[in-house]
């Protein structure tokens, strides 16, 4: 490779290539989302939430639309997670290591400004995880969640959680005389911010 | 390189959360000897609250060298190498003590029960392969060998007609099993209710789109690796 950085395990397997990945990282935030309110994401961004109270936000964003509205009475916290690239990263970093390619692109950060913040700890695929399902047991204080496009009414949810402050639950359910659990439709990601 | 694995039930006493065998003993271990001090008894694994400290007591009867002992990396991924512990000989107790100073949160995730699985690192494991940045406290903040570094492979935009499949989109790295490295996650997608899922039908270094409505979807995609 001409530019960039690359690092293998000691089987040979890589384990980083700033050729073929680009970093992926939490841009700015955590910001309050509080109920009866909505913002608009960039289209190639995801959202997580964090636990601001017990129990489950309403979170809608139908398919087409980039805007998420917040609704019911639990207010929840956001971050944003995309491409290094897409944007202007934070103004200073004290630690860390930054890759560009040979055209000046920013393809890996490892900037304390915000690599230290994020680590994926697991994505359930489609169909993995069903209503009430545990996505995350232990403390929530720094555990962000997330999953496709949530949706809710009188009587269905959507990839949507219920938050605790010692775990969080998937919620996918439809109502037909009786709760009907749901396999998740869109993988759910629970990422891990370092304080 | 991990060295010793052992399962804590944790206990508490006070503002410790843990295991302790020595007085007033709180929680257990198992199987409670360390591998790389030729089987001493671990005494105590716990973190103050209060004093943000975490402590790491083997049995000795004068101080032990840090040879062998790298760092313990904890099941939500914290890793606090022994690099930035300091250690001491108590010999009211005959043990051997290192301490990590300015622990704020909780190594256990925050919790006071149930079984956690520490791993020991050996000593040489940190310098072996990959990097580390460290804060200015000194405290580790990116380890790539305990860290899943997630990266962007690709990402792209897809519109589909009714159920219809993509081509194979280039995914170097992508096999068709290994999902817990990498992953296709959606900026947007038709997802929500049953039968609504798009499909994702894995190969090796490529991977295929199947919309799942009845209508035209497009489907804003990336696949990383995590």
């Amino acid at each position: 490779m001409t530019y960039g950085v690359q690092v293998f395990n000691q089987a040979g397997a890589t384990l980083l290539d700033s050729e073929l990945q680009t970093s992926i990282q939490v841009p700015y935030g955590p910001t309050s989302f509080a109920t009866g309110t909505s913002f608009t994401k960039q289209t190639e961004e995801i959202i997580l939430y964090n636990r601001a109270a017990n129990g489950v936000p309403l979170l809608k964003k139908p398919f087409g639309s980039y805007t998420i509205t917040l609704g019911g009475a639990v207010a929840v916290n956001r971050i944003s997670i995309r491409q290094t690239d897409e944007d202007t990263p934070p103004a200073s970093g004290t630690y860390g290591i930054n890759v560009y390619d040979a055209g000046g692109t920013l393809t890996k950060t490892f900037s304390d400004s915000y690599a230290r913040a994020f680590t994926i700890i697991g994505i359930f695929p489609t169909g993995t995880i069903f209503n009430n399902g545990v996505v995350y047991s232990g403390s929530t204080t720094d555990i962000w969640v997330g999953a496709g496009s949530p949706d809710w009414g009188s009587t269905w949810r959507y990839n949507q959680f219920n938050f605790s402050t010692t775990s969080i639950t998937f919620v996918n359910y439809v109502i037909f005389g009786q709760t009907i659990s749901l396999p998740n439709a869109s993988p759910v990601i629970v990422a891990k911010i370092r304080s | 390189m991990s060295v010793d694995t052992q399962t804590v039930t944790l206990g508490t006493n006070g503002d410790f959360v843990g295991y302790s065998s020595n007085s007033p003993t709180f929680g257990s271990i198992s199987d409670g000897t360390c591998n790389f001090k030729s089987g001493a008894a671990y005494e105590q694994l716990s973190w103050d609250s209060l004093n943000k400290y975490l402590r790491l007591q083997i049995n000795s009867t004068s101080q032990l060298s840090n040879a062998g002992f790298g760092g313990i990396s904890f099941p939500d991924g914290d890793f606090y190498p022994r690099t930035a512990s300091s250690i001491s000989f108590i010999s009211a107790i005959s043990t051997t003590q290192w301490l990590w100073s300015g622990v704020t949160t909780s190594p256990w995730g925050g919790s006071t029960s149930g079984n956690k699985i520490v791993t020991f690192a050996d000593d040489t494991s940190a310098g072996s392969y990959g990097f580390q940045v460290f804060n200015s406290n000194n405290l580790l903040i990116v380890d790539s060998a305990f860290d899943k570094q997630a990266s962007v492979i690709v990402q792209g935009s897809t519109t589909l007609g009714a159920n219809a499949t993509s081509g194979a989109i280039s995914c170097p790295g992508m096999t068709t099993t290994n999902s817990n490295e990498v992953s296709v996650l959606f900026y947007d997608e038709p997802s929500g209710s049953t039968g609504t899922a798009v499909t994702v039908t894995r190969g090796n270094g490529s991977f295929t789109l199947t919309n799942p409505i009845a209508s035209s979807s497009t489907i804003v995609w990336v696949a990383l690796r995590y």
